[in-house]
C-alpha cells in the first residue's frame, strides 16, 4: 500500500487530478449531448465567431498610470470606427467600405465589429451579476424558509411587477448614462427569474437526506448551502446564465436604441439609434440591417446553447426528438 | 480520559445512562402557511409524532425501537440526536442536558452522536465522491492534516467493509450498489469516532443477502468500538438479533420497554403481542395464536383519548359491570365507537335495519349481558332519528376505562414496563 509513502505533494496532486477529472466529466457529458445536437453546435460556432471578433476587432491597450502596453495588436476593423473616412455623405457598399458608410461618413463595418466588444462585455457582466444575485437570493430564501423566504420572495414579486424599459429609462436618466449604469439597470431587473427557479430547486434538494446527513455531522448553514446544495443546482444556474446573456444583450440594445446607451461607445443598439436619428432608416439598408442581424444572431446563438444545456439539465428532453 | 475523583465516579454510576430522554414531545403544526398564520394566529392542530416518551439507554447498550410505519420512531430518534428540536421534554446525553445548546456546543455534540440513514440511495450527495463524502465530517470539525485525514478515511472505509478502500475512494455514489452505499454512509458516521449511533432502518432498503452482511458490520462495530446505539426498525426479528433492549412505539407513545428476548418471547402490552404475533416463525412446534388487529392506525392529528391503542386493542377492558365475551365486547365497542362518531361502515342501504348493522359488525343478535343489550338496541333503534339522550347513555354506560385520562406506565414484569391498564397491579378499574 502506498499510504505510508504518500506525501503532501502526492496528495494535493491527487486532488487536483480528481477535480479536473470531474470538470472534464461535466464537459464530456455536455459534449455527448452536443454531438447529436445541431442547434447547440451552430450556437457555439456563431458565438465563437463573435468572441473572436470581440477580441480582435481593435487593438486592446492597457494603461496603468503612465505605463501602457498593447495587449492585443491586431485590428480586424479596417478603419477607426469614429473617423470620418468618406467625406460627409451617406454611401452604399463599395470595395473600400463593404457595408457602406454612415451619414457622417464613418465605416459601418468597422463600427459593427467594434460594437461586438461592448455587446460581449455588457452581456456577460450583466448576466453574470444577475445570475449571481438571483442564485444567492434563491438559495438563501429556500434554505432558511420562514420570514427570510417571505421577505426575499416578496421583494422578488415586486421586481417582477416592474416593467423593464420604463424602469431602466427612469434609472439611467437619474443616475446618468454610462456602461456601468446600463449594466446596473439590467442587473436590477434580470436577477428575478433566476431567483425564483433556483429557489424551487433548492426547496426540493433541502428535503433530501443528504442535507440532513450534512446537518448531522455539524456542517454550518453556509457549508450546506454552498458546498452541498449548490453543486446540485449549478447546471440549472448555468442554463439561466446562458439565457440571461441573451436577455441582457437585448436589454442593452433596447436602451441604446432609445438613446440611453453608454455615451462614446458604439454598440449595435446605438448604431440603429444613429440611423434613426439621421433619418436614414428607409434608405440606408446597409446601415440598419448589419447591427440588427448581429443582435439576432448573437441572441440566437446563446439560446441555441441554452437549449442544449437544458438537455444536460433535464435528461428527459434527450429522448424527445 | 482524565482521572475521576471518587465523588464524580459515584455520581457517574448513579447516572450511567448514555442517553436519557425525559418526557420528550415532538409535535408538528399542521398549518403553517402565511395566510392561515395571519387569519387564525398560531395553528391549533398538531401532529403528535412523539408524545411524552422517556427512555434511558445505558453506555454501550444497543437499544431497538420498533413500531408500525408512522408511529414516530424515526422522529423520536432524530429528536434524540437533535436533528429536530423537541417541542417539550429534556434530552440528557452523557449526564449533560443537551436540549438547548449553543451552536458551538451543538457542533461538539454532533461529533459524539451520529446517524445512519434509511435510504442509501438518497443520503449521499451525488456530487461527492466516496472519499470526499467520508472526509467531509473531518473537514467540518477541523480534524487532522490532509494526510492524517486520508489515512483515517481509508481506515474507516475498510472498517465499514469497503475493501480495498482505495478502489472505492474516487467513485461517485451512482456507481455503487445499495449495500456499498450503505457502507459509505456507515463510514461517514464512524469517521468522527462517535460514541452514540442512531441507525434509522439501516437495512430496510437492502435486499436480504446484503442485509445480513450490513448487520454483521454493526455487530462488529459495537463490539470493537463500544458504541451505544439506537436502532430503529419495524423488523422485530432484526432487533431481537442485534439489540439488548427493545422499546415498542404506537402512535407517538412508548407502550412497552424491556429486554429484547423478553419483549419477543413474552410480550406484555396487547399491541406488542399483536406485533410479535405478526412476525413469521420458522419453528413449526411453536404454536402461536396470531392476533389480527382491527382498523387502521388512527390519525396522529386527532389521537384517541386515553390509551391510544384502545380503538384497536383486542384486550380492551370492558366497564366493570359489563359481562361479555372478550371478542363480543370488542365488536360492541367497535359498533359503539362508530355510532357515536356517526361513521358507520355500511355497505349499500341508506337506512339499514338494526339487524343488518349488527351483522356488519359481527355483533350477535342477542347479547348475553341484558344491560348492554338494552343500551345498544335502544341506540340502534334511534340511530335513524339520532336521539341524543340514548347516545349519551351509550357513551357513558359502555365507556371503557382505556378511553379515560392518560394511561400511566406500569412495571409489567420484573424487566418490562408497559403502558397498559391490564398491568395495573390494582386492576384495570381502579381509576374509574
Amino acid at each position: 500500500m502506498s499510504l505510508e509513502t504518500s506525501t503532501a505533494d502526492d496528495d494535493s496532486l491527487d486532488r487536483r487530478k480528481l477535480r479536473w477529472q470531474r470538470r472534464l466529466e461535466a464537459v464530456r457529458n455536455w459534449a455527448s449531448v452536443l454531438k447529436e445536437d445541431r442547434m447547440g453546435q451552430t450556437g457555439i460556432a456563431i458565438l465563437a465567431v463573435f468572441f473572436f471578433v470581440g477580441v480582435f476587432a481593435r487593438p486592446i491597450e492597457l494603461s496603468v498610470g503612465p505605463v501602457w502596453a498593447t495587449v492585443q495588436p491586431f485590428s480586424l476593423a479596417p478603419y477607426e470606427p469614429g473617423a470620418r473616412v468618406a467625406g460627409t455623405g451617406l454611401q452604399g457598399p463599395s470595395w473600400d467600405h463593404p457595408l457602406g458608410t454612415t451619414a457622417l461618413g464613418r465605416d459601418v463595418l468597422s463600427q459593427l465589429l467594434v460594437a461586438t466588444r461592448v455587446t460581449l462585455i455588457v452581456g456577460i457582466i450583466a448576466a453574470f451579476m444577475a445570475v449571481f444575485i438571483g442564485a444567492n437570493v434563491g438559495i438563501i430564501s429556500a434554505y432558511y424558509g420562514g420570514w427570510v423566504d417571505d421577505i426575499l420572495m416578496r421583494i422578488t414579486d415586486v421586481v417582477y411587477g416592474v416593467p423593464f424599459l420604463p424602469f431602466a429609462i427612469a434609472l439611467v436618466f437619474i443616475i446618468g448614462a454610462s456602461l456601468v449604469n446600463v449594466i446596473f439597470a439590467i442587473v436590477l431587473i434580470l436577477w428575478r427569474g433566476t431567483a425564483r427557479v433556483v429557489r424551487s430547486q433548492v426547496l426540493s434538494h433541502k428535503q433530501r437526506p443528504y442535507v440532513e446527513s450534512a446537518r448531522a455531522i455539524g456542517a454550518s448553514d453556509v457549508r450546506i448551502m454552498y458546498v452541498q446544495i449548490m453543486p446540485n443546482v449549478l447546471p440549472l444556474i448555468s442554463l439561466y446564465a446562458a439565457f440571461a446573456v441573451a436577455w441582457a444583450v437585448i436589454a442593452e440594445a433596447s436602451l441604446s436604441f432609445l438613446g440611453l446607451g453608454p455615451p462614446g461607445m458604439i454598440s449595435w443598439g446605438e448604431m440603429i439609434y444613429d440611423v434613426r436619428s439621421a433619418g436614414a432608416l428607409r434608405e440606408a439598408w446597409w446601415w440598419v440591417f448589419p447591427p440588427g442581424i448581429a443582435i439576432m444572431l448573437f441572441v440566437m446563438s446563446v439560446f441555441f446553447i441554452g437549449r442544449s444545456l437544458e438537455k444536460v439539465v433535464n435528461p428527459e428532453l434527450r429522448h424527445t426528438k | 480520559m482524565p482521572l475521576t475523583s471518587e465523588t464524580e465516579e459515584r455520581s457517574a454510576r448513579a447516572d450511567d445512562a448514555k442517553l436519557r430522554l425525559e418526557g420528550l414531545d415532538k409535535h408538528f403544526a399542521v398549518n403553517q402557511g402565511i395566510l392561515s398564520r395571519i387569519l387564525r394566529g398560531e395553528s391549533s392542530q398538531y401532529v403528535h409524532a412523539v408524545d411524552d416518551v422517556s427512555i434511558e439507554i445505558a453506555e454501550g447498550e444497543a437499544f431497538g425501537l420498533a413500531g408500525e410505519s408512522g408511529c414516530g420512531k424515526t422522529t423520536l430518534g432524530k429528536t434524540a440526536i437533535k436533528l429536530t428540536e423537541p417541542t417539550d421534554g429534556r434530552i440528557v446525553f452523557d449526564g449533560e442536558d443537551v436540549t438547548d445548546l449553543s451552536s458551538d456546543d451543538l457542533k461538539a455534540f454532533r461529533r459524539e452522536a451520529q446517524i445512519i440513514h434509511q435510504n442509501p440511495y438518497d443520503s449521499i450527495n451525488p456530487r461527492f465522491t466516496v472519499y470526499e463524502w467520508v472526509e467531509e465530517p473531518l473537514i467540518v470539525h477541523d480534524i487532522g492534516t490532509p494526510e492524517e485525514r486520508k489515512t483515517r478515511v481509508l481506515e474507516t472505509l475498510e472498517m465499514a467493509g469497503l475493501e480495498p478502500p482505495e478502489a472505492y475512494a474516487h467513485e461517485y455514489p451512482t456507481e455503487l450498489s445499495g449495500g456499498e452505499r450503505q457502507r459509505v454512509g456507515i463510514a461517514r458516521a464512524l469517521v468522527l469516532e462517535p460514541s452514540f449511533l442512531l441507525a434509522d432502518e439501516p437495512a430496510s432498503m437492502l435486499d436480504v443477502s446484503i442485509r445480513a452482511s450490513i448487520l454483521e458490520v454493526f455487530e462488529r462495530l459495537q463490539d470493537d468500538l463500544g458504541l451505544t446505539a439506537l436502532y430503529i426498525s419495524h423488523d422485530l426479528s432484526l432487533l431481537k438479533h442485534i439489540c439488548d433492549r427493545i422499546g415498542i412505539m404506537y402512535l407517538g407513545e412508548l407502550v412497552e420497554v424491556g429486554p429484547a428476548d423478553e419483549i419477543i418471547d413474552n410480550p406484555q402490552h396487547p399491541y406488542t403481542q399483536a406485533l410479535v404475533s405478526s412476525v413469521p416463525r420458522l419453528d413449526p412446534d411453536v404454536d402461536r395464536e396470531r392476533i389480527e388487529l382491527v382498523g387502521e392506525v388512527p390519525d396522529a392529528v386527532d389521537v384517541p383519548s386515553g390509551c391510544r391503542f384502545h380503538p384497536r386493542c383486542p384486550k380492551l377492558v370492558p366497564p366493570e359491570d359489563v359481562d361479555l365475551e372478550q371478542d363480543v365486547w370488542r365488536a360492541v365497542a367497535n359498533l359503539r365507537r362508530d355510532l357515536l362518531e356517526d361513521d358507520l361502515a355500511l355497505t349499500g342501504d341508506e337506512t339499514p335495519a338494526p339487524e343488518a348493522i349488527r351483522a356488519e359488525y359481527d355483533v350477535p343478535d342477542e347479547l348475553s349481558d341484558p344491560h348492554v343489550e338494552e343500551v345498544l338496541s335502544e341506540a340502534l333503534e334511534t340511530f335513524v332519528q339520532s336521539d341524543d339522550a340514548t347516545f349519551d347513555r351509550l357513551r357513558e354506560t359502555l365507556e371503557s376505562p382505556c378511553e379515560r385520562g392518560s394511561i400511566p406506565t406500569y412495571q409489567a414484569t420484573d424487566v418490562q414496563r408497559s403502558q397498559c391498564l391490564l398491568h395495573d397491579p390494582e386492576g384495570p378499574h381502579r381509576a374509574g
